[in-house]
């Protein structure tokens, strides 16, 4: 990373090469876990967008990871869009409802990892945004801040929501009479 | 990750068998497709950049939004717009980002030029001890953002012994808004006579209604208001044309008018002049203060304090808030400054005395700022060293 000119913070081609080299594999597998059969697409389209974006990258707001994720989450969501305009071309005239339900594609996964009960339902008690903040953090090991980047909240309203969540998870694992795993050993970047 | 990071994740029940059900196979062969594509970029690149001349340097397409009211908080606008129900043709059309601010940041460019031929030139004339200057920069600025992202169509503040408590922005009119990538809560309501959404992001600070009226689409922001205030402001708005207005008269809410403006939403293309300078301190550590003008699309300061700023009594101008604990801001209108710790990258390994300013020291150096002459030395011993264009 390097900066050019005054207050313009911007990636240079090898720094940002690097950044794909210890992010990639992590960027993929954030795609495949919401959208498995289009990882491999999206992930070049992900490298090509932050490519093109990177002089709008600030350092002073976070990791490079961070934004990175940004993009990425960006991406499926164009993703997404298009792909509920392809199944329905009329989507795109009028609504601004939701195109896409990535809860699917999460239950997928948790009823695969023989997860489905409190954990599921716990989940879906959640909000979308808190839903994406915890998924953020639990699969892609962004802290809270970061997540809070790439959903696009402050930090503090991330904390606040995080805080929410949790509260929320107890007491759908408590109802469900669920006996609660021990606390994770996550503390610390990876 | 720090300790607060620390302790909000800790202690998520269930996050271990989450961890687990997150599990992918790693995919070597996507990572290689992924990576050509990439490289095959990074030599269009390279091969473009040997050609260009070179003023493509000092005027790449990077604009850094410094809009207050409509700071974009991600990083890429999200394509493919779905219009709200709108046909009046030469109109923007904008997205949301996830919170609800509006995404105008569509590019531009910026012009090195030397800053002896800058229109405006602030020094200090006295720095505290230890503090030197370092590189003086400056940049005119030219922005492909829809001006009508800038140049607010209402802008209602309330203030408490000149202290912010709310305040209001009316936003359009637009094409249409994509508010697909928000993330949040929305209700049908009625807005200014018309049907609409209320948008709640779950941040408690911003309430947000977009509707749409005789063919335009319209955006309005408040900042301080419940939500039962925020009834009483939507009926309170109205909007006839390309104006918006707001009848006090309407709901108790103790707003006042900072700006409105008048005719069609503006079509030119919003310039700015950015000045840049970095300052060396004692012990390693820096500073930077930016100076941004704007003459043609001046936000209120009243509007861009935000909550709890104290503002001058006409509420044009407001001094030293502190958004952060380590920045100093003084707003005038079409004018700002800004000044705080030199760079801060967020890599391993960055010596974290250069984060450490004394807040008075800034306080100091934004203080002494005086118009210098165009013959000053300094801005030639300082300018940084780069190709630059005569100011447009």
């Amino acid at each position: 990373m390097d900066r050019v000119g005054r207050g313009e913070h911007v990636l240079k081609v090898e720094g940002f090469v690097a950044l794909v080299e210890s992010d990639g594999p992590a960027v993929l597998a954030y795609l495949a876990r919401r959208a498995p059969s289009h990882a491999e697409d999206l992930l070049a389209r992900v490298w090509l967008e932050a490519f093109a974006a990177r002089g709008g990258f600030d350092p002073t707001l976070g990791r490079a990871r961070a934004w990175l994720f940004g993009v990425a989450r960006n991406v499926l969501h164009r993703h997404w869009r298009e792909q509920a305009v392809q199944q329905d071309p009329t989507r795109a005239a009028g609504s601004v409802e939701p195109v896409h339900d990535p809860r699917d594609e999460v239950d997928r996964r948790i009823d695969s990892a023989a997860l489905a009960g409190p954990l599921r339902s716990a989940l879906e008690e959640l909000a979308e945004v808190d839903r994406e903040m915890l998924l953020l953090i639990a699969w892609e090991q962004l802290t809270p801040t970061e997540a809070a980047t790439v959903v696009g909240i402050p930090p503090a309203t991330a904390r606040t929501r995080l805080h929410r969540a949790r509260a929320r998870m107890e007491a759908a694992l408590a109802a469900d009479d669920c006996d609660l795993p021990p606390v994770p050993s996550i503390g610390g970047p990876r | 990750m720090t300790r607060s990071d620390l302790f909000d994740v800790s202690s998520i029940p269930g996050l271990d068998d989450l961890i687990r059900a997150g599990h992918v196979p790693a995919d070597s062969t996507a990572l290689a497709s992924a990576r050509a594509a990439l490289d095959a970029a990074i030599a269009e690149e390279a091969a473009r950049d040997a050609t260009a001349p070179t003023r493509s340097r000092g005027s790449a397409r990077r604009w850094v939004l410094r809009g207050v009211a409509v700071a974009a908080v991600v990083a890429l606008v999200p394509v493919g717009r779905i219009a709200l129900d709108s046909a009046q043709p030469g109109l923007a059309t904008v997205a949301m980002a996830a919170d609800g601010s509006l995404q105008c940041s569509k590019g531009g460019y910026a012009t090195a030029i030397a800053p002896s031929d800058a229109d405006l030139r602030l020094l200090p004339d006295t720095l505290p001890a230890g503090w030197s200057l370092s590189t003086i920069a400056a940049r005119w600025e030219v922005s492909d953002d829809p001006a009508v992202c800038r140049v607010l169509a209402l802008s209602l503040v309330r203030t408490d012994d000149r202290v912010v408590t709310g305040n209001v922005s009316v936003f359009g009119p637009f094409a249409g808004v994509d508010a697909d990538g928000f993330m949040g809560d929305r209700a049908a309501v009625q807005v200014a006579g018309s049907e609409g959404l209320l948008l709640d992001s779950g941040n408690d600070k911003f309430l947000r209604w977009v509707w749409t009226d005789a063919g335009s689409t319209w955006v309005m922001e408040a900042q301080g208001l419940s939500r039962k205030q925020g009834t009483s402001l939507a009926r309170s708005v109205t909007t006839q044309g390309d104006t918006a207005s707001w009848d006090p008269g309407r709901g108790d809410l103790d707003l006042r008018v900072v700006a409105q403006r008048s005719g069609p939403p503006p079509t030119y293309r919003p310039a700015e002049l950015s000045w840049y300078v970095d300052l060396a301190g004692p012990d390693g550590r820096s500073a930077h203060y930016t100076v941004s003008y704007q003459p043609d699309h001046p936000t209120p300061a009243a509007q861009a304090a935000g909550i709890g700023v104290r503002v001058s009594a006409d509420g044009s101008e407001l001094s030293y808030s502190q958004p952060a604990s380590d920045q100093v801001v003084i707003w005038r209108d079409g004018l700002t400054i800004s000044a705080g710790p030199g760079p801060q990258f967020a890599e391993a390994g960055t010596d974290p005395r250069t984060w450490d300013v004394p807040y008075a020291a800034l306080q100091s150096i934004v203080e002494a700022l005086e118009p210098a002459p165009a013959d000053d030395p300094r801005l030639t011993q300082y300018a940084f060293d780069e190709h630059t264009e005569p100011h447009p």
